[in-house]
């Protein structure tokens, strides 16, 4: 063994060489495979992590437009609702003013029947009642009845005067009918007539018809105005009056 | 003439140029793997082969090696320590091929190797740290040890120098002592330890050429 000079550079010359050449290739080519592969790696998983992230964005939009659609059906079925029960009340009342309506309606009429029906049994009683007091009175009146009656009339004429003082005639007698029921007598016609004519300080025309259903006493008929004191006539009155009241 | 003869012989001269048959057995070993570096490449792709796998899973591991001991771009010294790897690792399996000599059971070789190492220590501390950044690392912790940082030098590349070849040598010598002695089967396990004594050293190498890297630019934090 001994030292060789030659070898030795020999040898580091070799390796200078090797090196080179595997550097050409083998180093470089490796070198090179590995960085691109990291590099797509790097590259995929970003890629994926974009995907993943868009995805989870969609995702989300998603989500949203559902609650949103989710609110704004209960919205409109609540508003429905509301209608419904707003629809529904508004019928109701309708209905419930036309029940009103109807049952005042049906009242209204009632209490006109009922109005008819009392007033015709009223005017029935008043009928029956003046028919019940005209055949009494007729039962129990006579011609000195009759001839008092007038007597009274001719003394308490004051009402009667004032009454056809009011009347304005034109000419210069004043016609009077003078419906009686008995016969009067000429006395007694003339008697009131001049009781008449100098009360009323104007010429009267007096005529005189007879009709029994006065029952007694006598009818004034002056111009459009009656005079009334007979007993058919007080009669009448009453039950007119009565009728009015009632 | 002698038959086992595991000490280097010249075989030609050129002038004075001697080729001796270490030389020429490291040729062919690099014949060999630039052959299968070639073959092994050309058919690089994203998608990798059985064979594009292991190889890139290879790479990986010294890649993570380097990146433990120095804090450096491993690429920086990637390309020279994979070279030191791989030519003394297929150096030490050549022997093992009938007729071949271990190009690394020659001190010269070894002492050229040693002499790589010792140069790229300081030549990545001063292209890391800059000339004057690297030579005060020798005054690290003080001055006093300035000395034995320089005796140091010097004794851990003959160290490495020595130790790969003496174990190249006694491995080669094993095997020839014992086939002299027992006959043809014995020194079979032999070889199969000598296999494994083989990657061990190149690894060895390759680990402390990094350790003294490391050892020149740490002082930098």
């Amino acid at each position: 063994m001994k030292f060789n000079i030659w070898t030795l550079l020999f040898q580091i010359i070799n390796f200078i060489v090797l090196l080179f050449i595997l550097k050409r290739i083998l180093y470089k080519p490796i070198r090179e495979i590995i960085e691109k592969r990291r590099g797509l790696i790097a590259k995929t998983v970003e890629d994926a992590e974009k995907t993943k992230k868009e995805a989870q964005e969609l995702k989300e939009k998603h989500e949203e437009a559902l609650e949103k659609l989710k609110e704004m059906q209960s919205q409109m079925i609540e508003q429905t609702r509301e209608e419904a029960l707003k629809d529904r009340n508004k019928l109701l009342g309708e209905a419930e003013k036309d029940a009103a309506k109807i049952t005042e309606k049906e009242k209204a009429l009632f209490d006109a029947e009922k109005r008819r029906v009392e007033a015709a049994l009223k005017n029935k009683t008043l009928e029956i009642a003046s028919a019940f007091a005209s055949n009494l009175l007729e039962d129990i009146s006579d011609e000195e009845l009759h001839k008092a009656i007038f007597r009274k009339l001719i003394k308490e004429n004051e009402k009667m005067v004032s009454d056809i003082s009011k009347i304005e005639e034109k000419g210069e007698t004043l016609p009077i009918d003078l419906v009686s029921a008995y016969p009067l007598k000429t006395d007694e016609i003339k008697m009131f007539q001049e009781t008449l004519e100098s009360q009323l300080t104007k010429k009267v025309n007096i005529t005189t018809t007879v009709d029994k259903t006065l029952i007694a006493g006598v009818r004034v008929k002056v111009c459009d105005m009656i005079y009334d004191s007979s007993l058919a006539g007080q009669v009448n009155a009453l039950a007119s009056r009565l009728k009015e009241t009632t | 003439m002698k038959i086992f003869n595991i000490f280097p012989e010249t075989i030609f001269s050129i002038g004075p140029v001697q080729i001796t048959d270490t030389v020429i057995t490291t040729w062919f070993v690099m014949a060999a793997i630039i052959t299968i570096c070639y073959l092994a490449t050309r058919k690089l792709s994203i998608k990798p082969s059985f064979f594009q796998e292991i190889l890139e899973a290879v790479f990986e591991a010294i890649e993570k090696t380097i990146k433990d001991i120095i804090p450096l771009n491993p690429w920086l010294v990637l390309p020279v320590l994979g070279t030191l790897w791989i030519l003394i690792g297929f150096s030490n399996l050549a022997g093992l091929i009938p007729g071949l000599k271990t190009p690394t059971a020659d001190l010269n070789t070894t002492v050229a190797f040693a002499l790589i190492s010792f140069s790229m220590t300081h030549v990545i501390g001063i292209t890391t740290q800059g000339f004057k950044g690297y030579l005060l690392h020798y005054k690290e912790p003080t001055w006093i040890l300035l000395p034995f940082h320089l005796i140091a030098e010097v004794t851990r590349t003959v160290a490495l120098a020595v130790r790969l070849f003496g174990n190249m040598l006694s491995g080669d010598m094993i095997a020839i002592i014992l086939l002299g002695i027992v006959g043809l089967l014995v020194p079979i396990p032999f070889s199969l330890l000598h296999i494994i004594i083989g990657l061990i050293q190149a690894y060895i190498f390759g680990v402390l050429t990094l350790v003294f890297i490391a050892g020149g630019i740490r002082t930098k934090s």
